[in-house]
């Protein structure tokens, strides 16, 4: 059975954030910057994964696609797997589904993944995150992989 | 071909609009690979930077390193086409972000630059 906690804060809202970029980094007097959705999804994905006590990103069936892509050679991780993200000429918004380790204290994680979230992509883009919303869809416990198709038929017993 | 007399005016040669397109945004192309931190792309997927000259407006579409500030990036790109732009604005669409260990290998689709 899977826990699912649904977080959402806007920035006012969360403590300890990073101050907003600058308003002007995008928009010049010599020109406008646009950033793909691509770009902040990778980068928000990025910061996610850094956290301590983030198992995955990812609803379950996304996680299910991203393993069987793993398989195929030459194919890798998609970063942006559990990432949306929404994009204006100054300002974005990111929701994300995580799955967090057994065992951590899931508010800490969350605030953990915004801050780090906030920071990286203001950081990056100059982009300024109104908000962080977090869905935590699982938790993962040692030793319960979804991938080990024999794991129900392992005899108990010699 | 004629050798036109010395000390007599020669008619200059003329060059069509789009051919004069043409030729900034390979000029702007070539003035993008000397920037730092970008990488080149175009929708085709070749390895070109995508350059579109319009009558107001020089729309440039890059694929940046993971790493330095985006804002950083594009100011070093203003500062190196900004003298092949005629008066013109520069939009610069950053398409895609190279992480670590990645390589340009995949199509990139271009973002629309319209918010």
């Amino acid at each position: 059975m899977s826990t699912t906690t649904t977080q959402n804060t806007t920035k006012d809202d969360a403590q300890n954030l990073p101050v907003p970029a600058a308003e002007s980094a995008l928009l010049t007097t010599h020109g406008k910057t646009t950033i793909a959705d691509t770009v902040v999804e990778k980068v928000a994905g990025l910061a996610t994964r850094e956290v301590s006590g983030v198992y995955a990103l990812g609803t379950g069936v996304a996680r299910a696609f991203g393993a069987v892509r793993e398989r195929i050679p030459g194919a890798k991780t998609s970063l942006a797997q559990g990432v949306s993200v929404e994009v204006g000429e100054r300002q974005a918004a990111v929701d994300l589904d995580i799955v967090v380790e057994y065992g951590v204290e899931i508010g800490e994680v969350t605030k953990a993944v915004r801050r780090n979230v906030i920071s990286a992509i203001e950081r990056m883009t100059a982009l300024e995150v109104t908000e962080v919303n977090i869905s935590v869809g699982d938790v993962h416990i040692e030793g319960d992989s979804d991938g080990d198709d024999n794991s129900g038929n392992a005899s108990r017993v010699q | 071909m004629t050798v036109p007399e010395p000390g007599r005016a020669t008619a200059p040669v003329w060059v069509s609009p789009a051919q004069q397109d043409a030729d900034r945004a390979a000029a702007i192309a070539d003035a993008l690979a000397s920037v730092e931190g970008v990488a080149a792309v175009s929708p085709a997927g070749a390895v070109r930077f995508d350059v579109r000259v319009g009558e107001s407006t020089v729309e440039v579409h890059v694929v940046t390193h993971y790493g330095p500030s985006i804002s950083d990036i594009t100011a070093s790109v203003a500062t190196a086409v900004g003298p092949l732009l005629d008066g013109r604005t520069l939009q610069v669409v950053v398409d895609d972000i190279l992480l670590p260990g990645e390589h340009l290998t995949e199509q990139v689709e271009p973002a629309d630059p319209t918010p």
